[in-house]
């Protein structure tokens, strides 16, 4: 729900970031699979320029209007935006969902096999409505302070394994080897989901720089990268055998006597899901053309029970949820949604973008 | 306001009423501490040790060919609820060879549950059978594997580096701890060959 309340961008920005560490936290053990330093480079350069040229779009938008995707597009055409609206509802439907059978699966394989699923994932939704209620500014604060807990379980994680790091590389290691290069670029391109949730809630900030998006990207690549390259060389081998590989890492970390931090990592992937959970909710309250407050949030309310439909078609069928974990998919959805629709935007009402 | 201060206690209620369950409750018997598997008269038996509790060293015996199967048989026949999440040792007799080692620990491997940080060594049948009367066999046994682990480079003492030494390319030998008690508790080297 849009606000006239301003706050800085930066703040936005953090939210995003909290966002991406949720989907590095959550990758499992097929995630950039290739043991290559040459295929992983690539992917994370590709994903870099793919994430930062749909930044683009949005960035210019708000930069020359100072509103976000969603309002300008309203401005605009509001019996247009309707069509376009009903995709993007659809579209952070299918993020979500996809996000949130990942955290139930690393819930359920990691914690307590006889949880259910759909409980956990109707709680999410229920609270996240309730956050989305809220706005935009709100979360970017709670961000702040998961943002800290974050620092401190990766600090945790990543010292921890320090005593267990063996740079000891394959001989497949330095070779340079892309033969599943298109899988592990679509792994690094889900990431291009951050850009368009930046384009829904953007018009409440203030101070947007060009050196934040790039600063960004920069960062939660770097996170992928540094979270990879422990995975490798402390997890190795054993990673392949377990779903999900940062929830292996935080239960390989020591200190001594004191083992195990995997409730760390529990609570700061936990803590993500609902950032982002709320930040799509948000997001999609904004594809409300101008009501009420309490239609917004019963519109975001359906939208919420949507999304639960279908996180229990894909727990139902598993060629629903085979379809909703493929980042192929996911990858000509974030093109569409940050790259194709904004840019047939600003190309359709340029004149009124740079009047 | 109002409605804030009655839907807080309801979702309070209703999270805590959803979790509880007397079919869910993890029971402190149902924790396995250690495991060792031992070679009595050509037949493999495994003996899982439950968190110690009590005065007496508590634990069920199994037979089963991998240690995979005898967890399957443990839950069957005598503790459905058993958990391996608290597993801190897991002593192989030296007589059952590596091919055991090797497959339990691909079992280990692919367990969540079991933490990969679970001391793994081969042991003398003699301390195998500490453990049923001595509570304190796991500490004794976890000190000794500790302090070689610190003067021996390239030792593996973890189901995740004897895991990941099986597989690697290490000059086609793994180092593992070997336990023995015939004087004694003593903890040495054994190598085992894994270039196949």
């Amino acid at each position: 729900m849009q606000s006239n309340v301003t706050f800085p961008s930066k703040r936005l920005m953090l939210s995003l970031f909290v966002c991406s560490v949720m989907p590095v936290m959550l990758m499992g053990h097929s995630f950039l699979q290739s043991d290559n330093i040459f295929s992983s480079l690539v992917s994370i350069g590709f994903g870099i320029i793919f994430m930062l040229l749909c930044f683009v779009p949005f960035y210019s938008i708000k930069h020359r209007s100072r509103l976000d995707f969603s309002a300008f597009a309203k401005n605009t055409s509001q019996t247009g935006f309707l069509f376009v609206s009903a995709y993007y509802c659809m579209y952070f439907t299918v993020i979500t969902v996809s996000f949130l059978i990942r955290f139930c699966d690393m819930f359920v394989s990691g914690v307590n096999p006889s949880a259910n699923t759909k409980v956990i994932a109707f709680l999410i939704l229920c609270v996240c409505v309730y956050g989305a209620s809220k706005g935009i500014n709100p979360l970017s604060r709670v961000s702040i302070f998961v943002f800290a807990f974050l620092i401190i379980a990766f600090a945790v994680i990543f010292f921890g394994n320090i005593k267990s790091f063996e740079f000891a590389p394959n001989s497949t290691f330095l070779t340079p080897d892309f033969s599943n290069i298109q899988s592990n670029v679509a792994d690094c391109l889900i990431f291009a989901f951050l850009p368009v949730v930046f384009g829904f809630n953007s018009t409440s900030t203030k101070n947007l720089s060009v050196k934040q998006p790039v600063i960004i990207t920069l960062v939660i690549f770097g996170t992928l990268a540094l979270t990879l390259f422990f995975t490798d060389f402390v997890t190795g081998a054993y990673s392949v055998q377990q779903p999900f590989s940062v929830h292996l890492l935080s239960r390989t970390a020591y200190f001594g006597d004191m083992k195990g931090f995997d409730s760390f990592y529990l609570a700061a992937v936990t803590a993500c899901v609902f950032v982002f959970a709320t930040a799509v909710l948000i997001s999609v309250s904004n594809c409300i053309v101008n009501t009420s407050s309490k239609r917004t949030l019963l519109f975001v309310a359906i939208i919420a029970l949507i999304m639960f439909v279908l996180f229990v078609c894909a727990d139902s069928y598993s060629a629903v949820k085979e379809l909703l974990l493929n980042n192929i998919f996911l990858t000509v959805l974030n093109f569409i949604s940050a790259l194709l629709i904004p840019g047939i935007y600003i190309f359709i009402y340029r004149r009124k973008l740079y009047d | 306001m109002i409605k804030k201060l009655f839907l807080i206690p309801f979702f309070a209620i209703v999270l805590i009423f959803s979790g509880c369950s007397n079919s869910n409750r993890i029971d402190t018997s149902s924790l396995v501490q250690t495991i060792t598997a031992e070679d009595k008269s050509g037949k493999t038996v495994y003996n899982f040790y439950l968190l110690e509790n009590s005065e007496d060293v508590q634990s069920i015996s199994v037979e089963a060919e991998s240690l995979e199967k005898a967890v399957v048989s443990a839950k069957e026949n005598y503790i459905p609820m058993l958990t391996l999440s608290k597993l801190e040792l897991f002593l192989i007799d030296s007589e059952l060879g590596e091919k055991t080692l090797e497959t339990d620990i691909k079992y280990i491997s692919r367990e969540s549950m079991i933490s990969p940080l679970t001391y793994t060594a081969f042991s003398d049948s003699k301390t195998l059978q500490l453990f049923s009367k001595d509570k304190d066999a796991l500490k004794k046994v976890k000190e000794h594997i500790l302090l070689l682990k610190n003067n021996a480079k390239g030792l593996s003492v973890t189901s995740l580096s004897i895991f990941n030494n099986f597989k690697g390319e290490n000059n086609g030998y793994l180092s593992i701890c070997y336990i023995s008690s015939e004087k004694e508790l003593k903890a040495d080297i054994v190598k085992i060959v894994t270039q196949k």
